[in-house]
């Protein structure tokens, strides 16, 4: 019966996690981004569901890179690392132990992130291949230069990302450690279920803040947004993605938004995802107000440069900082 | 490294290939390919009429077409010593005033999309639509207006016309401070536009920088001052800066939009009655004619036997501008982006640039291929 009743719980979520992940685009661009543009915006359902549907039934296109089949294989084992990153949210798997801890959310966020240096280097797209440079159309204007990728230097930014820009996220994953001297999942949910949650502390609304600029930097949303600037690196490491590739990376990203939001509930409501228990709702309210939060963010802002980011990182940071130096107070 | 960006990139409006050389993320230098549209407008103008000519002459540009045609018009005007009446003059003010409107906004839109500020950019676009709307009213058109004719405009504009435009220029001028606030204020936005993309006066001068370009590098000077009609019967002040950055360039267009607005109230208030055509007789001759466009000085050389052009050359600011921009503007830009927004600022237009009639001082004939080699850095 207990057997039963888990899986009823884990499949259950992971179900109406993916349900929702599918309109969380479509609620982000329809009922933010275009009311604020004063302009109708697409169907609900258009960015998040029909459209992933429709690429599933595109033709594939081999594309431009050394490997294409690792290239292609990306964003599914990316949306299979965040399936993992929700399932270990679940408290029904907390008796994985270290698995169901937050060091195991930040190697499986790592993991995600990395996947971008990897598709941009990977990635050598036809805006770049057909128009050998050294210019053969019009003559060799500099031998001996080597020639450069858009997608390289998306790859490029994906590594200073790596190096910095997770900075945020993971300082405020170690607010709700540093306020319940544990690092396992199961552990943090006990506490604030005993002492009410951590974001109606200090500590927690300042964590509570520096994890949602995390959130904003690790969706690679406006104004973190350099790794996929459409003025230059056009759309970046997912440039040469086509038909269900593609469409994996729309789901990885819708569903990303829900299990960041699950994580936020987790450590900072002490609410796991499970469709179970009643207060699954305040998982789907969170889930629903950062995307919502972040699209007017993101309507009202350019995209950031380094000369920007570093230091929004760097200020960040050292919120973060003090949001666990209150935790210890 | 060398990062080649164009011809075909969702961040260039028109077919060019710039090519960065970068050192990681900045770009040390630019250069600037050419070459990639062949149209040939001024040869198939040579052994027509007017008539004919003109039509192209609007085609030469598709957002600020209607100098194009005026200037034309105005070139043969001079060759045959003839000013049109004066409520032809202040209706062209009006349709060129409109025009400049419409293009800065949609410059401004273009420099915020390259800074991927969605939102200002569609406010842009919003804006732009009613001033759009106003030129259709006018002239039956909204792009290619075929409103100049020599001797003065195709037809005469209505009270209700005259009125209806006003409104709309009335409701721009209340909405259109907040947008520009945005820019001005907005620290996120000066952050990606103060001190980017710089040129110094003397550099606009080696390069030649026309128009907001120029203005925005501190040369004082619009061919709109020179103009008969606007110096004669308008009150015109010249808008310019001395930064020289993205920033300043973006400023210049939104402040000449205010320029425009009070122009185009002035016209309306203070349009005389009379003819909007007169016939005019050509002669057999020579005469050159600049104009202010949008986008800067644009110059038509024209020679004509009395009835069909012998000559015609045809000089377009877009030129001078991109040019300023890959010689100085693209020199130790801190980030590719960057780079890529400060082409953007300079609101390049390649469909009027790809006309270039090289000169071979050897004598040697040029192929086409020859246009190939050109390089501008």
């Amino acid at each position: 019966m207990n057997i039963t009743y888990s899986l009823i719980g884990v499949i259950g979520t992971l179900v109406v996690a993916f349900i929702v992940s599918l309109l969380l685009p479509g609620i982000e661009r329809k009922f933010i981004h275009a009311r604020i543009q004063q302009r109708v915006g697409p169907p609900i359902t258009s960015p998040g569901v029909m459209a992933p549907l429709k690429f599933f039934f595109k033709q594939t296109i081999d594309p431009n890179s050394p490997m294409p089949k690792l290239y292609n294989a990306l964003p599914l084992i990316s949306l299979i690392v965040v399936l993992i990153l929700l399932v270990i949210l679940i408290p029904e798997m907390y008796f994985l132990g270290a698995f169901a801890s937050v060091i195991a959310i930040i190697g499986f966020l790592k993991v995600e992130e990395i996947m971008y240096m990897f598709m941009g280097s990977l990635s050598k797209s036809v805006l770049s291949v057909r128009m050998p440079f050294p210019d053969m159309a019009k003559g060799a204007k500099h031998p001996e230069t080597p020639r450069t990728f858009v997608e390289e230097l998306s790859a490029l930014r994906a590594f200073r990302l790596i190096a910095f820009g997770s900075f945020p996220i993971y300082i405020a994953l170690f607010v709700s450690v540093a306020v319940t001297g544990s690092i396992y999942l199961s552990d943090i949910v006990a506490y604030q279920q005993q002492n009410g949650p951590i974001l109606f502390t200090v500590a927690g609304i300042l964590g509570a803040v520096v994890f949602f600029i995390g959130y904003m930097i690790l969706l690679n949303e406006y104004p973190f947004a350099i790794l996929k600037t459409k003025a230059d690196v056009i759309e970046g490491p997912y440039l040469e993605y086509a038909a269900k590739y593609r469409s994996y990376v729309y789901l990885t990203r819708g569903f990303l938004m829900f299990v960041l939001a699950s994580l936020f509930a987790t450590l900072f409501l002490g609410i796991a995802p499970n469709i179970l228990n009643p207060s699954f709702i305040i998982t789907l309210v969170v889930a629903l107000l950062f995307p919502m939060l972040m699209a007017v963010m993101s309507a009202f802002s350019p995209i950031f440069t380094y000369k920007q980011f570093y230091p929004t990182v760097a200020a960040v940071s050292i919120l973060g900082v003090l949001a666990i130096v209150a935790a210890f107070l | 490294m060398i990062l080649p960006i164009g011809p075909i990139h969702p961040g260039l409006k028109e077919p060019l290939r710039l090519k960065l050389k970068t050192q990681g993320e900045k770009v040390i230098s630019a250069q600037i390919d050419y070459g990639y549209v062949h149209r040939g407008i001024e040869r198939v103008m040579q052994g027509k009429t007017w008539q004919k000519a003109i039509y192209l002459s609007e085609r030469v540009c598709g957002i600020c077409s209607y100098i194009h045609t005026q200037t034309f018009a105005e070139t043969f005007e001079k060759i045959a010593g003839e000013q049109v009446p004066l409520r032809a003059q202040y209706l062209r003010v009006l349709t060129n005033e409109l025009d400049r409107i419409q293009s800065h906004l949609l410059a401004n839109s273009t420099y915020f999309k390259a800074l991927e500020h969605e939102t200002l950019f569609m406010y842009m676009l919003a804006l732009r639509e009613p001033v759009m709307d106003a030129i259709e009213l006018l002239t039956g058109n909204r792009v290619n207006m075929g409103w100049n004719v020599v001797g003065g405009v195709r037809m005469d504009a209505q009270e209700s016309h005259l009125k209806s435009i006003m409104e709309i220029i009335t409701d721009l001028e209340k909405e259109y401070p907040r947008y520009v606030e945005m820019f001005d204020q907005g620290p996120l936005l000066g952050l990606r536009s103060k001190d980017v993309g710089k040129m110094s006066r003397e550099d606009a001068i080696k390069a030649r920088a026309v128009g907001p370009i120029g203005r925005a590098s501190g040369i004082k000077h619009d061919w709109r001052e020179d103009h008969p009609t606007y110096h004669d019967h308008l009150d015109f002040e010249t808008i310019w800066r001395k930064d020289g950055d993205n920033y300043a360039r973006t400023m210049n267009r939104f402040d000449e939009i205010t320029v425009s607005i009070d122009l185009i109230k002035q016209v309306i208030e203070n349009i005389p009655p009379g003819d909007v055509r007169k016939k005019v007789d050509i002669l057999a001759g020579y005469a050159d004619w600049r104009n202010e466009a949008p986008r800067g000085e644009v110059s038509y050389m024209i020679e004509t036997n009395g009835n069909l052009i012998q000559n015609i050359s045809i000089r377009t600011p877009s030129i001078m501008n991109i040019d300023a921009c890959a010689k100085y503007m693209l020199q130790d830009v801190a980030t590719v982006a960057d780079a890529v927004a400060t082409y953007a600022s300079v609101d390049p237009c390649i469909a009027c640039t790809e006309r270039v009639v090289i000169v071979d001082e050897s004598g040697k004939k040029k192929d086409v291929e020859g246009i190939h080699n050109l390089e501008l850095s």
